[in-house]
């Protein structure tokens, strides 16, 4: 049956999707909707299938069963369409050698149909904005990793789509190159753009997505916002300092508290303990250690929600 | 923002300009023709420093050069097609024009326009050289040298047509280029020599109905013969085949169709 969205809200739709390499299944049954206007995190680690639902939603790769839809246009069979309105960086694309970056994007906007006036305009916004404009005309051949990522992010939000999909989008970029591909994430969200976007770094993932999808094996294991995230986590990291080097006595104490799985020492004045439970076990395991005499100068938690969550779910799911 | 997509062929225009820029840029088309420029300074120089005089016959003066109009093709198909479509994959630029809204058989026909209009390029340079060469020294240009460049370039259709089915199913660039070299330059003219020696005509063969660029100078057109060689029992007949034109066009037309749609059918489900 074709298979046609109704809802204008919904900009990625997955139904069943599903991509076989010979008898292993990279994805299987996959179904997602991603709503307009969202940052959407997509997580999952090596292997789980990220890379290849993101190519089979660019058309990089037929599906072996099910069906994705963008903007309601079935990728597969009419993906001239589906792609109209989407800027896309998936791994890290080359571009043609003897091209500049100026002479790349012209030949991308045409494509698309951008008008001259506009598109050299925009050629000039975007490579301000991925800080490449005085590699304009020089040809591509010679440029790292690094100048093509921001090269393949400038193509991609060249035409102003209102749907970007980046596959590890600061993958070759140094860290201040991170930061600024970040920074053009945070605009492009505040410009209302839906952001697609696969990634291995956590922190990345925390600080611009809204919602988080983790996949595993092919399948979605989680979809929430990431602000909901804390409800799934069973288990925190505290780092606790002490004020005197502590004895084995104190691991001793600590492992008797309710709720404490294992502590681990860095030194003897700091030491990382992983609880069960949420911030009420962490309010509780604080005022034990402080009606123990123990003698804490801080207590926090250590990593990010997110990443506590990550190592969770992958690891409940192996 | 939404904008007006082209329509397939403005879209398959656009990636053709590209292609032949990446032509000029690069060093394949200089080559080319730095090669035609090798065999016509051979043809010029050669026989004077070997005391022998142009063929005063401005026909078979133009044959002669004409001789090697296959190997210009076959230069035009290694050169501008083996590689077209192969080394989207190889070297990953489909990552970057794959996910737009162009569709992929638009890919393949703006690379094979480009290809085709090198080409064209290439054998245009031939030929006017050979008609200057030939009017220059021998006074007369032969009007069979128009029908043979018209030939000429529906059979390099062909040439490249099946170098973009290799281009479409190889996995490197390399073993593409050599693939189709090799392809037409020895493994279908060893094809068509055995099977003229064990007299069956090879109409069918794409290299054998590329002699028709050559023999369509001659007039009378040559039609097939037998040569009978030695004596007695010993004697043996040797045929001598020619590709007759018409057949020859309606090879060169299946080639091209069913290479090019086997190229697409491989390139449009071919993943990444």
């Amino acid at each position: 049956m074709h298979y046609v969205v109704t809802d204008t809200m919904t900009v990625i739709r997955t139904e069943g999707l599903t991509r076989n390499y010979g008898n292993f299944r990279a994805v299987d049954h996959l179904d997602m909707e991603i709503e307009e206007g969202v940052c959407v995190g997509f997580l999952g680690p090596n292997g789980a299938g990220k890379s290849t639902t993101i190519k089979m939603l660019t058309t990089l790769l037929r599906p072996s069963e099910g069906k994705a839809y963008i903007h309601g246009h079935d990728v597969q069979t009419d993906g001239k369409k589906a792609l109209s309105d989407v800027g896309a960086v998936v791994e890290t694309p080359e571009f043609y050698p003897y091209l500049t970056p100026e002479e790349s994007l012209t030949y991308l906007g045409r494509l698309r149909g951008m008008p001259g006036p506009e598109l050299k305009k925009r050629i000039d916004e975007v490579l301000e904005l991925v800080k490449m404009e005085e590699w304009r005309d020089k040809r591509i051949g010679t440029f790292s990793k690094g100048m093509k990522q921001r090269l393949a992010i400038a193509q991609a939000i060249m035409h102003d789509p209102s749907l970007i999909i980046l596959d590890e989008p600061t993958s070759g970029l140094d860290p201040r190159g991170m930061v600024e591909v970040r920074d053009i994430i945070r605009r492009l969200k505040g410009e209302g753009k839906t952001i697609f976007m696969s990634s291995h770094l956590l922190n990345e993932v925390q600080e611009v997505a809204d919602t988080v999808i983790m996949i595993e094996r092919g399948k979605v294991i989680l979809h929430d916002r990431v602000d909901a995230l804390a409800k799934y986590s069973k288990s925190r990291r505290i780092e606790i300092q002490f004020l005197t080097p502590q004895t084995p006595a104190t691991t001793d104490i600590l492992k008797g508290m309710a709720g404490v799985k294992s502590v681990e020492w860095f030194g003897n004045t700091v030491c990382q303990i992983t609880i069960e439970g949420g911030v009420e076990a962490q309010r509780e395991l604080l005022a034990e250690a402080v009606k123990k005499g123990l003698d804490v100068v801080s207590f926090r938690e250590s990593g990010m929600p997110l990443e506590n969550l990550y190592m969770d779910l992958i690891k409940d799911s192996r | 923002m939404v904008y007006d997509i082209p329509s397939d062929m403005s879209q398959a225009a656009t990636v053709a300009r590209y292609e032949v820029l990446k032509y000029l840029r690069g060093k394949k088309l200089l080559i080319v023709l730095a090669i035609i420029g090798l065999i016509v300074t051979l043809f010029l120089v050669v026989p004077p420093a070997l005391g022998h005089d142009y063929p005063s016959d401005s026909t078979d003066f133009a044959m002669q050069f004409l001789n090697f109009g296959g190997l210009v093709i076959l230069l035009c198909a290694t050169f501008f097609g083996s590689d077209a479509l192969v080394a989207e994959f190889q070297q990953r630029t489909a990552f970057l024009v794959f996910p737009n809204p162009v569709k992929r058989w638009v890919i393949l026909a703006g690379k094979f326009i480009a290809s085709l209009a090198a080409s064209a390029l290439v054998l245009g340079i031939f030929y006017g050289l050979i008609a200057v060469i030939v009017g220059v020294i021998d006074h007369d240009v032969p009007s069979a040298l128009a029908s043979s460049l018209a030939f000429s370039l529906i059979y390099t259709v062909a040439v490249l047509a099946v170098a973009y089915l290799l281009s479409a199913y190889l996995k490197s660039t390399v073993s593409s280029s050599i693939l189709t070299f090799f392809m037409f330059f020895l493994i279908l003219p060893v094809i068509d020599s055995v099977l003229t020696f064990a007299a069956v005509k090879p109409w069918f063969s794409l290299s054998f109905v590329g002699g028709v660029m050559t023999y369509i100078m001659q007039s009378p057109y040559p039609t097939d013969s037998s040569l009978t060689v030695g004596m007695g029992h010993s004697g043996m007949q040797i045929m001598q085949y020619y590709p007759e034109i018409a057949l020859s066009v309606a090879v060169i037309v299946a080639y091209t169709v069913v290479a090019l749609a086997l190229a697409y059918w491989r390139f449009s489900r071919r993943d990444l």
